[in-house]
């Protein structure tokens, strides 16, 4: 099976009032077709930015290199033009507060009928019938009259679905999930993982679902990247990662993490430290500072992504046997 | 004793179209020292205006809060009796819960009651950094030169700073990484042990709640529909919004268990549902459920739950409602827009 995105060696570096520092360091990814793939990490690791880089949507004064290769064009060499049309049709982005990215004075209908218009070059009439199936495939209760409706008359949950609607208009074969359930409450939240499942089943979707939540991740996520400042430092299937995490950031992950399972009162096992910030990446392995494994070659060598079995792994000493 | 009291409290807003909203109706709930109370509900439930009115920021339009025996009157523009002052708050976000212009150290000694003044305030205020697992030479820099979950330690460290017996926590670890949320989550339960101090932990998050609190009380559109000890809560809730929220928590342990989706949205608060507020989502309802409205009532020794479903006398919940982990819907089941939280009856957004 051939994969739908293949990303090789992208850096991204962005400006600061520093000078531009790297925020993506050497990244490697690809995604299947209808497929979830999961991108997770916490706050700073550069996984939004690995994936906004693929769309140019970089913040001004950003700049990525490497490649990525969708439906056989290399996304990072594409003109500005080009890529708008990708951008929308081929491939479609949810962002995390769906507050912020709908227009709040347009009606639904405008603003789901834009991209059938422009991408799928459909006429008034047609682009309402569609936009209203559209609304229909995401659960919106009753289509036709929420067309007329704005965005404020929606709750948080129902937000979400329309920004995932609209994001499906172009009839894209990647969806781009960026925390799509971070705002959301957690009644809410399961409602928008099972959606994102039944699309990928349905209509053969693939999703990148970029999060920091691991419980999220581990229910839908077919293959789960680590990110840890600006590199990928394990990847696997869910299961193995989730059961048998090998690097010892997973591992210190997934400990941090209330298991719902966990017997009551088991304190929660926090990472030592903190995530470095973008510019102030340590040498060789970036976990090194915070990790209870470093030998001296982690402090001054980066350690490379190899296969282990089942696994990608960038970490030279094994935790499990040592 | 309880530290904090809440009876029968209503907290009732004024809304700009004149309707009257009741935030929070009825709500009893009461805070040891050394003791973690944790209130979970979703968005609009009206978790937060029961926390403001715990801390006199909002006045309840019925009922009373106590603490420390004492009636608390809501804040006026005189200055907030001293007495309050072992009554203290922490917000969800540190970013604009501190003053990015003013140097830490100060901003924790304005929590002092004696003033920051002099060497002695000085090195309380060093004691109090190194409490919340800070270095006192955090007092010299400001709070842009800290992460998220420092600078809640920082807020956290301000509030101690008036020495207080019982601190309302709304949302403190909702802006935190998973790692910084696990830290401060911790030392929450240290703090609260050691200096035994009352906490009422506010939060959407189950799971956090679950390993920090010891006692759990859920609430749904301005009521508390159920209390009880956390442990035994979680692992038999009583309310079916309850064993909702439950399974709703999405699971890490790499099985592709799908959570449950709740069907329907909380409605407006200002047009509550007739009888059981909840009735229009529950799986449960029958015929009682619309008609009239449960009280909470005592279910077992130390539980309480306002619901109609018949109860078992011993201290085993109706098989129907026990949480069954080992027995929910997987990737393969069938998809029906119930499994994603939409009501097929549901009158739709155009409110």
């Amino acid at each position: 099976m051939s994969a739908l995105l293949e990303v090789e060696d992208l850096r991204v570096r962005l400006p600061t009032r520093q000078g531009p520092v790297t925020v993506v360091d050497g990244v490697d990814y690809e995604v299947q077709p209808a497929e979830v793939f999961g991108v997770a990490g916490e706050s700073g690791s550069g996984k939004t930015m690995s994936v906004l880089a693929l769309l140019g949507l970089l913040p001004a004064g950003g700049a990525a290199d490497g490649h990525a290769l969708f439906g056989g064009r290399d996304l990072l060499r594409l003109r500005r033009s080009e890529l708008r049309a990708v951008c929308g049709r081929d491939i479609g982005i949810v962002f995390q507060d769906p507050m912020t990215s709908l227009h709040p004075m347009l009606s639904i209908g405008q603003q789901l009928g834009e991209p059938l218009r422009i991408h799928l070059k459909l006429g008034r009439s047609a682009a309402k019938r569609q936009a209203a199936e559209l609304l229909d495939a995401v659960r919106i209760p009753d289509p036709e009259s929420a067309l007329r409706a704005f965005p404020h008359q929606f709750s948080g949950g129902m937000r979400q679905r329309v920004a995932i609607a609209i994001a499906l208009a172009g009839n894209p074969s990647l969806l781009i999930a960026d925390e799509p359930t971070t705002a959301l409450d957690v009644t809410v939240q399961a409602g928008i993982i099972r959606l994102l499942d039944r699309l990928r089943r349905e209509r053969g979707l693939s999703v990148i679902l970029i999060t920091h939540d691991l419980g999220v991740m581990s229910s839908i996520a077919d293959r789960i990247s680590v990110f840890y400042a600006g590199r990928v430092v394990e990847s696997a299937d869910r299961k193995t990662l989730v059961t048998r995490p090998r690097h010892p950031y997973t591992r210190a992950l997934i400990d941090s993490l209330p298991h719902p399972e966990a017997p009551a009162d088991t304190p929660l096992v926090p990472i030592r430290g903190m995530p470095p910030a973008a510019g102030a990446f340590p040498p060789g392995c970036s976990f090194h500072p915070r990790c209870g494994y470093a030998v001296a070659s982690c402090v001054t060598d980066v350690p490379p992504l190899v296969r282990e079995g089942d696994r990608l792994l960038a970490c030279p000493v094994d935790p499990l046997r040592a | 004793m309880s530290v904090l009291e809440l009876e029968d409290v209503d907290v009732t807003y004024e809304r700009r179209d004149h309707v009257r909203l009741k935030a929070v109706v009825g709500a009893s709930l009461s805070v040891d020292r050394g003791q973690i109370v944790g209130l979970v509900g979703e968005s609009g439930c009206g978790k937060s205006s029961l926390a403001r009115a715990a801390v006199g920021l909002v006045a309840p339009s019925a009922g009373r809060v106590r603490f420390e025996g004492e009636e608390v009157s809501a804040l006026t523009r005189r200055a907030r009796p001293r007495a309050l002052l072992r009554l203290q708050l922490v917000f969800q976000n540190p970013y604009s819960s501190l003053n990015p212009r003013r140097k830490v150290g100060d901003q924790v000694a304005d929590g002092l009651p004696d003033g920051a003044g002099g060497r002695a305030g000085r090195a309380r205020v060093g004691e109090l950094l190194e409490l919340v697992g800070l270095s006192p030479a955090a007092a010299e820099r400001f709070p842009s030169q800290f992460s998220g979950g420092q600078r809640q330690r920082i807020a956290i460290a301000r509030a101690l700073a008036a020495d207080p017996s019982l601190i309302v926590l709304d949302e403190p670890l909702a802006s935190l990484d998973a790692s910084a949320q696990a830290q401060v989550a911790n030392l929450l339960v240290e703090l609260s042990r050691e200096l035994s101090l009352g906490l009422l932990l506010i939060s959407h998050d189950l799971a956090i709640v679950r390993h920090t609190a010891d006692v759990v009380s859920v609430m749904y559109l301005g009521r508390i529909v159920e209390t009880g000890p956390t442990r035994e809560v979680w692992a038999a809730p009583l309310h079916p919004y309850t064993e909702a929220l439950i399974a709703a928590v999405p699971r890490s342990d790499g099985a592709g268990t799908m959570p449950e989706a709740l069907p329907g949205e909380v409605p407006d608060p200002a047009r509550p549902p007739t009888g059981c507020r909840f009735h229009p989502r529950c799986p449960h309802r029958f015929a009682r459920c619309p008609e009239e409205e449960p009280a909470l009532e005592d279910a077992f020794t130390a539980r309480t739950v306002a619901c109609w479903l018949p109860r078992d006398p011993v201290p085993t919940p109706p098989s129907h409602r026990a949480h069954t982990p080992s027995a929910p819907a997987t990737n393969d089941s069938p998809s029906s827009s119930s499994h994603e939280g939409v009501m097929p009856t549901h009158k739709g957004g155009t409110a």
